[in-house]
This record gives structure tokens, C-alpha cells and sequence, in this order.
């Protein structure tokens, strides 16, 4: 069995940036450190990794976004990656439905019969900035695909992929047959260094732009954002006498009124 | 309202070593206000690289007592559990034929004029103590032994602890809002939690000194800077605690290299970098072009560095002055001020010496070096700090 691996990826505002609101009343992320979204990049991996082993004959990532976008991409091609292609979206900020959508219309339209088809989606199980996590689910819906989420582990079946999915009440091995739709939590695969010879290579990979009006897909979101604001500002802690006052704090409730702000 | 006889704004390395000394030198009644926490700001993104070598003397001066703070931090401080995380790997500094071979020769004999141990190493010398470089190109390699790198963020809270454990107050998460003023005379400051009066005020705000520059109405020349640091990762060639850090003054960035946990490569660059509009210490995006750039640099010095991974990178402000130079002392004739600002680069390594010098001003009594080469008159005078190898971190 030989086919692509399709990896969608998304670039998001690095982890280790405090984000912060800005005066539009979005997160202002301008001039602030930018990176391929960590669940993205053990996708990443883990797709190199089943070319590597023979089981795909080439990995391709996407990304849908403005073409600043494109930085993630050559991060993505730099660590192995055959080729890239940027869904431009320009001005246009699409919700998890519009994506997959996009990355459903894609895939049909990209069945070129020179070459293999995709016979597997892998993806990050969600990106940093909105957690939502939704994409995976719903392009396998478009799609009519099995899917396998917040993968830890998976192999090349016989007809398809064994993947192993954990959450907190255990984890369970799950047999797709044909393609599928992965989406990888942060155990799949840890990412490979970027190195510099790589860096160079990647330069002359093929990164192409599609025009996402083409897709005739809609790009409006169905979400609306009602309010945006820092986390409460914890409140310092307080400092007690004797036990039996601790007792008493304890008690009151006060002691854990600020956990989790 | 509280009073303080002293009141150091910014509890990064600077102001924490202010405020040590301060204490150390008998001050009985300090306060210490930071917007954030200790040692949270530029601080905690430097790369910690100590050294003595500098072609502005009084910094070379500064640099040596710091060092001896450094090499003797548990003592400096009087406390056993204090460490600075000094790596005592020396430093090698290389020029080859050009422009930076005649600034090199002559800061070395400077150096060694002031009794610093200097060694002018061969190549095969250099190449013995940092096998993993090639000197092809080299025309002067110096190598100091009493050099290295240390932690900035230990440095800060070990200052910070040794000024609390002598009864300093630090207030942290706590902003300067204004200053409270008597005519010319500094008196206290206002802050988010409340108005404290004092008898002499020390500003050691680093890049949030246009802050202190708008209270007070006069221009304070400081902009903050944005630098790349990168981590890179060589099986064939780790770069190991024992050896030494080094700069090549023949590379286009005049890069700064030090080992990184025992094993990757910290490298950054010497050069200017990017001024920032506000005062920001959010890491800044680092396109993977600038890495392969600075990867080239490297590949031509540490040739095994061609393969290498790049492991981490991080970006630091700093905050410049017009000659890379620091401002400190007295604002014309404020009363009451002390500023210390405008590090550019090379705060820390200094940082003993200044929070010494700067405690001397405040507390009336002569200062171990002179502040006078480093006064803010010296940008209308025209009498600049300039470092002879233009601008960048070495001055």
C-alpha cells in the first residue's frame, strides 16, 4: 500500500508567549514570536515517519491563512516535509467548519491520477491559541472517512491503521480501515530538530498557493466573539497564625477561591 | 506614608545588586519596587557571558571587581547557599587581518596593563582549548582564564535575598506610577500601592526608563533592542563547560558563543539588532531565514555546525544607548536621583561593580571607580564611551 499523507497544520502564537488583548480587542500577536502548533508538529513527525518506514511515498502540509502563513510551512518542509501548499484565505477568517471544509474541497480536487491519493489525514488533535479542536472530527464527517482522535500511538494495518487513542478513562486501540482521519496528541512522535543543512533544502521544495475563492467554500464564521479578557489577576495568598486557624481558613472555602484564575 | 531613607526602582539585576550594596554599606532603610518579579525582566534573558575584556577602561575596570564578586559570590554576599552559577571556562576572543585586528591588540595590552591575566594563544594553542573551532583566518587569539558565564537570574535573587536577609524591603508586582517632588528635590514616588517618601531615589529601570525620562521632563537617550539567541545541537562536536567561550570578531555578526547545559551551543549576535517601539521583554519571532543565516556564520568557524540542529532560540532586550555605553549618576540638577540605565548589552557582567558604584553615589560616599566618564553630559559634551570596535555589546 503506498499513498500521500496530507498534514494540515496551523500557525499559532508561540507557547512560551504571555499573550495579551490588543486595542482592536483580538490577541495582539504583532511582532511576537510565531510557531508551528505543537500538536501540528508531532503530526508532522509522525507522518515522516510512515514515509520513512515505506508506508506513505510522500508527505504534503497545509496550512489555510494569510500568506505570512508560509513561515510554519518552511518550518514543516524543513523538517522533512515534500511539499507545501497555502490555502490563502487573505482577509478571511474562517471557523473549524469553514476549514474543513476547504481542506475537504481540497482533497477531492487534488486527485491527480499521476500520482498516489491521500490515504491519511494527520493532524495536531487541536491548536493552542483556540483549543477547539474541532477540524479533525468534521472533515472526516465531509469526508465519509474513519477517524481517530487524540492519537498516542498508531501503525499501518493491513487495510488501513491501527491507532491507539488514550483520554482519562483509559486508552483504546482502534482498527480504520482505508483512509482515515488522525489527529495527534503531544505522545505520537517527537518532532526532529530543524538543522541547518535542512533549512537550506527546504528553500527549494515546492510551496505552492491556492487561492481559497476557488474552493467556492464559505468563509464567514458561524462563531461570534462576545468578550475577550485577561485572566482575573490572582489575588495574593494569606498567611495564618496556628493550625486552628488554618482549620478555620480551610473551612471558609477562602483558601481555594482563586485556584485556577 | 512610609518613608525610606533609599528607594531603588527595578529589582532586575542592577537594582538588586543597588540594593545589596546599600544595605552592605550601612544604609539602614530600603525599599525595592518592581513591576513585576525579581529578576523577571531583561534579567532573566541574558546570556551570561563574563568577561574583563573591554576597550573602554573604566568598563574594564567595573568588569574586574565584578569578577572578583562573580569567582567569590557565596562570600560577596555572606551567605553559604548563595551561588552565581559561575562556569569558569575562560574567554577566547579572535580578529583576523582587517579592521577589529588593531582594537583587539590594543585592548589586550590594555588589559594586561591593568595586571588581567591575558594569554595570546597560537593556533594550534586555541584550537587545543576550543577543538571543535578552526583559526585558519586568525591573526590575534587572546584567552582570558578568569572569565565565563554565569546565571543572571541567580545573580538577581542572590543579591535580592542578601538585601532582604540585611532589611531591605523588596515589593514586587508593585508599578512606579510618578514621582513626588519638591522643587529640583526628588521625595518620594507613587505607585500602585500607594506613595512612599525617601531620601534618595535610584532608577535602575533598564528599558522602561522613557518612563523615569517623562516624570522627571528631561530626555533620557535608551532605546530597547530586540536579540536572537540560538541553541544549537552537534553530536560530532558538543561544545562542553570546558571550553571557553568565544567571540569572533571575524564573523559578519561579530557572534558570541558560549556551551549551553554542557553540550549544545548558545550563539548570538554582536551586532545591532532590533529596536523595538515600546519597552517589551515578549519574545519576538525568529524567521527560520535569520537561523540559517547565522547557522552559516557559525558552519564557517565550527565547520561540524554545517549538520547542526537548531535546539532553542529566545530573543532578549536590551537597552542601548547612542555610544552602547551606560548612564550613571546624577540627572543634571535633580536632587535626590540616582539613574543607572543604558546597559546595552553588558549589564550583567557589570553588575556587581555598578550596584556598588551606584550605592556609593546615592549614599554620599566616593565611588571605587569614577562616574564621571559615565554621565548623561557626555551625549552634549560630545566626551562618548565609544567602544572601539563601533557598536555592539563588547565596548
Amino acid at each position: 500500500m503506498t499513498m500521500k499523507i496530507l498534514v494540515p497544520v496551523k500557525r499559532v502564537v508561540d507557547a512560551n508567549v504571555r499573550v495579551r488583548i490588543g486595542s482592536a480587542g483580538g490577541v495582539d500577536t504583532a511582532g511576537l514570536k510565531m510557531s508551528l502548533n505543537p500538536f501540528d508538529e508531532c503530526a508532522v513527525e509522525q507522518a515522516l515517519r510512515l514515509r520513512e518506514a515505506g508506508v506513505a511515498s510522500s508527505v504534503t502540509v497545509l496550512t489555510c491563512g494569510r500568506p505570512v502563513c508560509q513561515d510554519v510551512l518552511r518550518t514543516a518542509l524543513a523538517m522533512g516535509a515534500d511539499n507545501a501548499v497555502l490555502i490563502d484565505t487573505a482577509n478571511a477568517s474562517p471557523d473549524s467548519l469553514g476549514i474543513a471544509r476547504l481542506l475537504h474541497a481540497f482533497i477531492t480536487a487534488d486527485t491527480d491520477t499521476d500520482t498516489d491519493a491521500y490515504g491519511l489525514v494527520l493532524c495536531g488533535k487541536q491548536a493552542i491559541d483556540d483549543d477547539i479542536g474541532g477540524v479533525a472530527a468534521m472533515l472526516a464527517a465531509l469526508l465519509g472517512w474513519p477517524q481517530a482522535l487524540n492519537a498516542s500511538a498508531m501503525e499501518a494495518a493491513a487495510r488501513g491503521w491501527l491507532v491507539t487513542c488514550g483520554d482519562d478513562a483509559g486508552t483504546a486501540t482502534w482498527r480504520l480501515d482505508g483512509p482515515a482521519v488522525v489527529s495527534a496528541d503531544l505522545r505520537l512522535a517527537e518532532p526532529r530538530r530543524v538543522t541547518l543543512p535542512s533549512i537550506v533544502k527546504a528553500k527549494q521544495k515546492p510551496l505552492r498557493t491556492v487561492d481559497a475563492s476557488t474552493f467556492n467554500v464559505p468563509l464567514g464564521t458561524q462563531i461570534r466573539i462576545v468578550d475577550m479578557a485577561e485572566p482575573p489577576v490572582r489575588q495574593p495568598g494569606i498567611k495564618v497564625a496556628d493550625t486552628t486557624a488554618l482549620l478555620g481558613a480551610i473551612g471558609s472555602g477562602r483558601l481555594f477561591q482563586n485556584v485556577g484564575a | 506614608m512610609s518613608h525610606y531613607d533609599f528607594i531603588v526602582i527595578g529589582a532586575g539585576v542592577i537594582g538588586a545588586s543597588v540594593a545589596h550594596h546599600l544595605a552592605a554599606l550601612g544604609a539602614k532603610s530600603v525599599l525595592v519596587v518592581d513591576r513585576s518579579t525579581i529578576g523577571a525582566g531583561t534579567t532573566s534573558q541574558s546570556s551570561g557571558l563574563l568577561r574583563t575584556h573591554y576597550s573602554v577602561r573604566q568598563n574594564v575596570e567595573l568588569a574586574r571587581s565584578s569578577w572578583h564578586a562573580f569567582n567569590n559570590f557565596a562570600d560577596y554576599v555572606d551567605d553559604d547557599e548563595a551561588s552565581c552559577g559561575l562556569v569558569k571556562c575562560g574567554y577566547m576572543i579572535c580578529a583576523p587581518e582587517g579592521d577589529k585586528l588593531a582594537p583587539l591588540q590594543a585592548s589586550l595590552d590594555a588589559q594586561q596593563g591593568m595586571g588581567i591575566e591575558v594569554q595570546l594563544l597560537s593556533k594550534a594553542e586555541a584550537r587545543e582549548r576550543l577543538p571543535i573551532a578552526q583559526f585558519d583566518d586568525a591573526a590575534l587569539i587572546g584567552y582570558e582564564p578568569e572569565a565565563g558565564f554565569a546565571d543572571a537570574y541567580l545573580v538577581a535573587t542572590g543579591f535580592a535575598r542578601s538585601a532582604r536577609r540585611r532589611g531591605v524591603k523588596i515589593m514586587e508586582n508593585t508599578t512606579v506610577t510618578g514621582l513626588v517632588r519638591d522643587g529640583r528635590r526628588v521625595t518620594g514616588i507613587e505607585t500602585s500601592a500607594g506613595t512612599f517618601s525617601c531620601g534618595a531615589l535610584i532608577s535602575t529601570q533598564n528599558i522602561w526608563t522613557p518612563e523615569l525620562a517623562g516624570w522627571i521632563g528631561v530626555p533620557l537617550p535608551v532605546k530597547p533592542e530586540r536579540h536572537t539567541v540560538l541553541a544549537l545541537e552537534c553530536d560530532a562536536a558538543p561544545y562542553t563547560f570546558n571550553m571557553p567561550a568565544f567571540k569572533d570578531l571575524g564573523s559578519p555578526g561579530m557572534l558570541y558563543f558560549r556551551s549551553y547545559g554542557g553540550s549544545q551551543m548558545l550563539v548570538s549576535e554582536g551586532v545591532v539588532g532590533e529596536t523595538l517601539n515600546a519597552p517589551e521583554t515578549e519574545q519576538g519571532d525568529i524567521s527560520l531565514d535569520y537561523v540559517g543565516e547565522v547557522g552559516a556564520q557559525v558552519a564557517e568557524r565550527f565547520t561540524a555546525y554545517e549538520m547542526a540542529g537548531l535546539a532553542s532560540s529566545w530573543t532578549g532586550v536590551y537597552d542601548v544607548t547612542p555610544d552602547w555605553n551606560p548612564v550613571l549618576g546624577p540627572v543634571g540638577d535633580i536632587e535626590g536621583l540616582t539613574v543607572g540605565f543604558g546597559f546595552s548589552g553588558h549589564g550583567f557582567k557589570l553588575s556587581p561593580g555598578i550596584g556598588k558604584i551606584l550605592a556609593q553615589h546615592a549614599l554620599g560616599h566616593a565611588s571605587d571607580v569614577s562616574l564621571a566618564p559615565y554621565s548623561l553630559d557626555r551625549f552634549a559634551s560630545g566626551a562618548l564611551l565609544v567602544g572601539k570596535y563601533g557598536s555592539g555589546a563588547v565596548s
